[in-house]
């Protein structure tokens, strides 16, 4: 049998003891130190303590969720943007596609909530419907931070009316009205004749960057905007910022519009929400 | 009870038998009349993801797979399983969604016994740890991009994620024009369609992504 | 009621030096203390990767989803598996008074098991894991591994069929049933989960195997040689025999039936679950009347659990072992099960049951065995003291830290918060399982450092029984 030895028990007991301070308090301060957290700021009314929580909410936020994708800085240069195609928004161009504001003019907050709770179809924005509500909100205000165009009151405009979808949307003679509008209009030229996004100038078409873009594929299904008749309605109305995409509220009146929606949800050859891409 | 015979016997011969049955073999039997689908039935609904992979990476697509048919859609199924397992993926992502701890409304619907009965369940792939989420209904949630970008290295997607790099699912091509562009190689190509595959044949879509605060059925079906 | 001097076995132990092969068993636990090594540096090295500071990024043969199977399947089968053959080699010839059928065929199953692990380990490296929790070694491998445990049943059964003993040791139940057992499980979680029963009926299948493999294997193995060693380090008979015979056969009846608690909520048909969740209660009560039968043929001397460190060992493992029937108890119900499958919390489990309880069992039984195998005495006593340390405090901090982890990554999937906020919410945790991994490899290395410098010493003389055969 082994000689009891009490005092050698006693040293490797405190040893070990203090080893396992050192190793848990290692840990902590090594995680703590992982987690940077935002620079001080100095507000001095209660407007600015409120505006400086929520951007640090949102950067908080922006930096775990976004910045992968739309780069730190929000110019859409993240580096996962390289795999991509199309691209990351360009926050610091403040040009937003899906709003329901005129041309030209940002979006409103809840049209960035839609976009951001419903994903983008067809692209690499996924679905952030389980970012809870303050952090969407908090995302949205550190948005606007990247670009100067926020500061400008004149870049604000109201939010046009998008009206509830009409009965006759989906019928059949609304489909083919629609059907000659979309001839009449040149659709075809960019989207092609059967709506596949092969028209003849389909191939030099490019965004206000330079970059190439594709026309949308209607048989596709995947409606970027939405799937549903009021999010195309919209897309007619309002048209797609930064693309050649215009808008066409001064060209058709609504009903012509709304034909327009039913020809183009007609061309989907398979149900783009359940099929996802 | 302290004999040889009787521990061989009943202890170790009867008393595991007995439970292989009613927790084995019963549960079984409820499931032997639904048929298990072979690849070639699987791969007969090709999810769109798969052609929109032939045309996004079309010249290491066609050269691995060719077109994007059944046949190359099986393949792609088969091998991307097979990596799923080789690189132990199931140990950290599960495929089963519980009727508990609001998974549903959080993944999608809750898994039933049907789903897996197919030969890309052999093994299963159930799993029992989630380090990151299930994966039962990815299919559509994500891009292919994403899924390519997310494999190469997780971190430039999702920032605080912890799951290893798979950089040898990649390869390096040079266009004409001597632009260099990484590629999923055959390995990527065959995870990414599987990854797209799982829950593909959900009648219901994952609402909660595409739907969200839409009414529906305005779709203008 | 006493059940060694019944048998009549330990107490034949005087003429032991020609019963046992002391080489084999030497060879058998050198080998599984390697094993161990390997499968724990690469638990640590896959704890890294999930701290962000993986030691070898990009490294596709060292991948951490490789490495993770290399770690478990390494444990169960290199280190456990080496060492419970090992501790048999040593207790059933003693306890039988016979010796095993071949030494030629235990030193061919040694090298053949040797090689066993050292292709499951390159194959899963190379990519060729299989899809079966703890059956993680490429598919070609199972067949080998059939055969090699048929051969192990083999050449210990037959000392047991030559005693023509009437009333066996409770020790040798446990052996004869785990014969039986670990060659069904093997053959059940690996060929016909993995070719056969596919879908929602293969994970019931695999919910046995994954827990039959601890509980009709590695337990009943690590009973057996409890049930042989604390008695001969007392000196002094298990304290009631009607307890011993309620624990194994309610071992032999409940056990079996647990499997599906691994899977609870999932499509498996309900009754199936409701009936594991009752028979994982029913084994708990059931272990417990071992753990008692364990406290009370103790009871008088808790002196020895300073002074004899295998005791220690034991002792320790009985307690976690009681710890964790206790907490199987609770967590295996549904109520828990809402909240703590799927994260950390069952890693702390799974480890409190193969490090803490089995491991440190035959670390009890490495430091009690390493004298009489060797004819040398231990180089180090505080060598042996430091393992035991680290390795029991490392075992606490990492089941303490993981089992909040758990609740922590469980509530905060309940809570619906994106998922990303669960990861960054365990990065603390993660780290503190990794330094406590830190720990138990120290102490790993204490006893490596400690053998190696115990093989230096020179042979000292022992009782004749105890000196160390010549071969």
């Amino acid at each position: 049998m082994l000689r009891r030895d009490t005092r050698s028990d006693l040293t490797s007991t405190a040893l070990v003891a203090l080893l396992t301070l050192a190793a848990l308090a290692g840990g902590w301060a090594l995680a703590r130190a992982q987690d940077e957290t935002a620079e001080p700021t100095t507000p001095r009314t209660l407007e600015e303590l409120r505006k400086a929580d929520l951007l640090a909410e949102g950067k908080k936020a922006y930096d775990m969720y976004c910045s992968g994708c739309h780069g730190v800085d929000g110019d859409g240069k993240g580096p996962a943007a390289r795999f991509l195609d199309p691209l990351p928004r360009d926050f610091t161009t403040a040009a937003y596609k899906f709003r329901s504001t005129p041309s030209g003019a940002l979006p409103t907050n809840a049209d960035l909530h839609r976009v951001l709770s419903q994903g983008v179809l067809g692209t690499s924005m996924p679905s952030w419907y389980l970012m809870p509500e303050n952090q969407k909100y908090a995302v949205i205000e550190y948005l606007k931070t990247f670009s100067e165009e926020w500061e400008s009151e004149y870049a604000y405009e109201p939010a046009m009316a998008i009206p509830g979808k009409p009965e006759y949307v989906g019928s059949s003679s609304s489909v083919t009205r629609g059907g000659e509008l979309y001839g009449q209009m040149g659709c075809g030229q960019c989207h092609g004749e059967t709506g596949q996004g092969d028209g003849p100038a389909s191939n030099s078409l490019t965004d206000d960057w330079g970059n190439p873009i594709k026309a949308f594929d209607f048989t596709s299904g995947a409606l970027k905007g939405g799937a549903s008749a009021r999010d195309v309605y919209r897309t007619f109305t309002t048209g797609l910022n930064g693309t050649p995409m215009p808008s066409y509220a001064d060209i058709l009146d609504d009903t012509d519009r709304w034909h327009l929606v039913s020809y183009i949800l007609s061309l989907r050859t398979s149900g783009g929400e359940a099929k996802g891409r | 009870m302290e004999r040889l015979q009787t521990i061989l016997l009943v202890a170790g011969l009867g008393f595991f038998l007995f439970s292989a049955l009613i927790m084995g073999v019963w549960p079984y039997t409820l499931l032997k009349d639904v048929p298990v689908a072979s690849l070639e039935e699987l791969a007969k609904d090709i999810h769109p993801s798969f052609n929109d992979l032939s045309q996004r990476y079309p010249e290491v697509f066609s050269e691995y797979y060719g077109q994007p048919n059944e046949a190359a859609y099986a393949k792609a199924l088969e091998r991307g399983r097979d990596i799923y397992i080789a690189e132990a993926c199931w140990h950290c992502h599960s495929q089963q969604i519980r009727p508990v701890s609001n998974e549903s409304l959080r993944f999608g619907p809750v898994s039933r016994a049907g789903e897996y009965q197919n030969v890309l369940q052999l093994p299963q792939l159930l799993g029992t740890r989630r380090v990151g989420p299930d994966l039962s209904r990815e299919s559509g949630k994500r891009s292919n991009d994403w899924h390519a970008a997310h494999l190469y290295e997780p971190t430039w997607v999702v920032p605080v994620s912890v799951m290893p790099s798979y950089k040898w699912f990649f390869e390096t091509r040079v266009n004409d024009e001597g632009d260099a562009r990484i590629v999923p190689n055959e390995d990527g190509l065959a995870v990414i369609a599987y990854l797209q595959w799982l829950g593909s044949w959900s009648e219901i879509p994952p609402a909660t992504f595409y739907n969200a605060g839409q009414v529906i059925g305005e779709g203008g079906k | 009621m006493t059940s060694i001097t019944m048998s009549g076995a330990p107490t034949a132990a005087v003429t032991a030096r020609s019963l046992v092969n002391r080489p084999l068993v030497h060879a058998h636990l050198l080998a599984g203390i390697g094993w161990f090594l390997v499968a724990i540096l690469a638990g640590l090295l896959f704890s890294t990767q999930f701290v962000r500071h993986y030691l070898f990024p990009d490294q596709e043969l060292l991948s951490p989803g490789r490495v993770r199977m290399v770690h478990t399947h390494l444990v169960a089968f290199g280190f456990i598996f080496n060492c419970l053959l090992g501790g048999m080699i040593w207790a059933v010839p003693r306890l039988c008074g016979q010796r095993i059928l071949s030494d030629k065929l235990g030193w061919l199953i040694f090298g053949v098991w040797q090689a066993i692990m050292l292709s499951a380990m390159a194959g899963i490296l190379a990519g060729h894991g299989q899809g079966v929790e703890w059956g993680e070694n490429p598919t070609w491998i199972d067949p080998f591994v059939v055969v090699g445990w048929v051969l192990v049943v083999t050449n210990l059964i037959v000392p047991i069929l030559r005693s023509r003993e009437k009333n066996l040791y409770v020790s040798i139940w446990y052996f004869l049933a785990a014969f039986i057992w670990t060659a069904l499980t093997y053959v059940m979680g690996n060929f016909f989960v993995q070719y056969w029963v596919p879908g929602v009926s293969g994970a019931a299948v695999t919910g046995l195997y994954i827990h039959d493999l601890v509980g009709l294997f590695v337990t009943p193995i690590g009973w057996g040689l409890m049930y042989y060693f604390v008695p001969v380090i007392l000196k002094r008979p298990v304290w009631s025999h009607a307890m011993s015979l309620i624990g194994f056969w309610g071992l032999a009846f409940f056990y079996p039936l647990n499997g599906v608690h691994h899977y609870l909520y999932s499509p498996i048909p309900m009754y199936v679950q409701y009936g594991a969740v009752v028979s994982t209660i029913a084994v708990e009560l059931v272990v417990t009347t071992v753990v008692i039968n364990f406290f009370m043929t103790i009871r008088f001397d808790f002196d020895t659990l300073r002074t004899s460190l295998p005791m220690r060992w034991f002792y320790t493992g009985m307690v976690l072992y009681f710890i964790t029937c206790l907490q199987c108890a609770f967590q295996t119900t549904l109520t828990f099960q809402k909240i703590i499958h799927f994260t950390d919390w069952v890693v702390a489990h799974a480890h409190l049951v193969m490090f803490g309880v089995f491991s440190f069992w035959i670390f009890g039984i490495i430091v009690h065995l390493w004298p009489k195998l060797t004819g040398r005495q231990w180089a180090s006593r505080r060598l042996n003291e430091w393992h035991y340390w680290l390795s029991m405090i490392g075992l606490v901090i990492m089941f303490f830290d993981l089992t909040i982890a758990g609740l922590v990554q469980g509530f905060s999937w309940k809570a619906l918060s994106p998922w990303e906020e669960s990861i960054v919410a365990s990065i603390p945790f993660w780290w503190v399982r990794a330094f406590s991994g830190v720990m138990i490899s120290a102490g790993a290395l204490c006893l490596v450092s400690n053998i190696a410098l115990t093989a230096r010493r020179p042979v000292t003389e022992m009782a004749p029984e105890l000196q160390p055969a010549t071969t």
